[in-house]
Parts: C-alpha cells; structure tokens; sequence
C-alpha cells in the first residue's frame, strides 16, 4: 500500500526555491518532540508513523501543521494527553485573549 | 485549504498543486500556534516533561548550524586520513568535533569528476540536523521530494547546477536511520587553504548535493 507520504517520483511542478525563519509556534512543537523523545516517551519512530498515518486532508494542510497534529496523536495514543484536552486548552486561550508561543 | 488543483506539464502528465508549498493563512496559523502553547503546558503540569527539557531542547536547535558540516567538509578536504575515516563510518569520524547523530547513522558521500550526489528525503524530511541545522523549507516541499528522485538533472538545473552530460547522478533516499552528508569538490585554487579558510566555501546546499562548493574569489594572502 501507498500511504500519503510516498511521494517519490510523482510529477510536479517547478521548485519553489525558499526558505523561510522557522516559526516560534513551530519550533517550540520541535523543541516538546525532542523533550518528548529524550525522556524516552516516545521514538522518532512512532513519531513517523503518526505522521504517514494521518488522513491526506489532513497530511496536505502543510508541513508543520502535520507534525502538530502528529505529534498530538502520539501523545493521545500514548496516554499523556487527549486532543480533547488540547482543543479544550486551545478555547480557554482564546477565551483569556491569550498570544502564543511565548 | 485549497484541493488539489490539476494542471498539466509539456508531456500531458498530471501536475499536483502541492499545498503545503504555500503559506497559511492566519486563521489556521492561529490553531497550531495556540496548540503548541497547549501541548507544552498540559505535558508540564501532568509532569510528562518540564520546563527545563523544552528550554534545552530549544537552546540545542539553536546551537545547530551549517557551521558544522562547513568544518567537517574542510576536514576532510584538508586531511587525507580525516576524509578515509569520515566516507567510511561518518557517525564515528564526527565524533572529533562533538557531534551527536541522536538516533541516526551518518552516511558521507563524495563528488567527484564521475560522480555527483544529492540528498533528498521522499518520505518526509529526515536530514542530519545536528550537522546542518534545520532544513529549508524547499527540501521539505512535496516538489522536491516527488522530483529529485526521478528527474534530478531537472531538478539541480533549477538551482543553477548544471552537470556535465558525463557526471552520473547519485540520489540519496534519507530515512529515520540513516543521514547523509555530501562531501562537495573541492574547488581548484585552494592549495593549502588551512581548515577555516576552507570552510568560508562550503555552502549548505554544496552539503545537500544541490549546488558545488563555492569557487574562492581571489588566492587568499600567504
């Protein structure tokens, strides 16, 4: 089976040659998936495969949106923490008008 | 986010729009910031992590950089028995400079008047991120890791890189396990060029197998 991430060799178009400051949001979800791996939660591994397992809508929303939503879905599967937890979270922040990767 | 759009290359093969090749809008931007803020502070407060450990985490992302592999290149130019022990067991050689691989090998790769290589991660974007820093956002776009593999002549002439029709091209598939290093041409006029200078020629894209090395502008002063 072809999972979502098995792109080699499919036509596309021309690169776009760019590169860009990583963004703080992205780099702290970076920084909690290394803390995550050095305590031995998880393996780069597992990481992976939430990331090939995630649905093609949800894979194609963009490079660091899909580790996020891996990422969670690690976690959940992990027993650490529900998405459910998370989203509640996320509403409580933007009810208190909070900022973001502070 | 859009769905994918079909246009047509010159050969009548479909095209996909590849949307993770954009930007975001805000909106959505505004989900994923506020989730990694979420995450942190669950998994601290239920003592998962601490505080500590992202802090550590951050500060090591920081202190990667294509600096690097700019000296591990230099070297290896520089130094005959470097260069033997670093394309025969990467991990290994790089310990000299106190490079951790964390979970991967090292794999280095040498160009030369026969051969060039490229690196590419089909699947995702594995790449030696102790070594290199972060990588572009262009090796992590579905355009490169669709194309490299099957049209990597197209592919380095759009970064300028044009190969003689007699130089083989040798694509290198990264995975979780195994990193791979180019190890650029070292660029004429360099005769004894001591390491640091050497380095100042060593791009990130040479490392990646995108671009050569960078051609000294003038002979350095002796």
């Amino acid at each position: 089976m072809v999972g979502v991430h098995d792109i080699g060799g499919l036509p596309a178009g021309p690169m776009i040659i760019e590169d860009h400051e990583m963004e703080p949001w992205f780099k702290l979800l970076n920084a909690i998936a290394g803390a995550m791996r050095s305590r031995g939660h998880t393996t780069i591994h597992e990481m992976r495969r939430c990331l090939e397992s995630l649905p093609q809508g949800v894979y194609d929303r963009g490079y660091a949106e899909r580790w996020s939503e891996a990422v969670c879905d690690l976690l959940e599967e992990k027993g650490l923490l529900t998405k459910a937890e998370v989203l509640e979270r996320i509403a409580e922040m933007r009810a208190a008008g909070g900022g973001g990767a502070s | 986010m859009s769905d994918k759009q079909v246009e047509l290359n010159e050969h009548g093969h479909e095209l996909l729009a590849w949307s993770d090749d954009s930007r975001h809008d805000v909106d959505e931007a505004d989900h994923y910031v506020l989730m990694a803020d979420a995450i942190r502070d669950l998994l601290i407060e239920k003592g998962v992590i601490k505080a500590g450990d992202v802090r550590e985490q951050l500060e090591f992302m920081d202190s990667r950089s294509e600096d690097m592999g700019a000296r591990i290149v230099a070297r290896a130019w520089a130094n005959p028995d470097f260069k033997e022990r670093l394309l025969a067991n990467g991990t290994e050689a790089i310990k000299e400079f106190d490079i951790p691989m964390l979970d991967a090998e090292l794999v280095v790769v040498e160009n030369t008047n026969e051969f060039h290589n490229m690196v590419v991660c089909t699947l995702c974007s594995c790449y030696p991120r102790t070594i290199l820093g972060m990588p572009p956002d262009w090796y992590k776009s579905k355009t490169y890791r669709s194309r490299s593999v099957n049209e990597p002549r197209a592919v380095l002439k759009e970064f300028g890189t044009d190969l003689a029709d007699d130089v083989a091209v040798r694509v290198h598939d990264s995975n979780a396990d195994m990193r791979y290093l180019v190890l650029p041409l070292r660029p004429e006029g360099t005769d004894g060029w001591s390491e640091p200078e050497l380095a100042k020629l060593v791009s990130r894209d040479s490392m990646i197998g995108v671009s050569p090395a960078t051609e000294p502008a003038t002979e350095p002063e002796t």
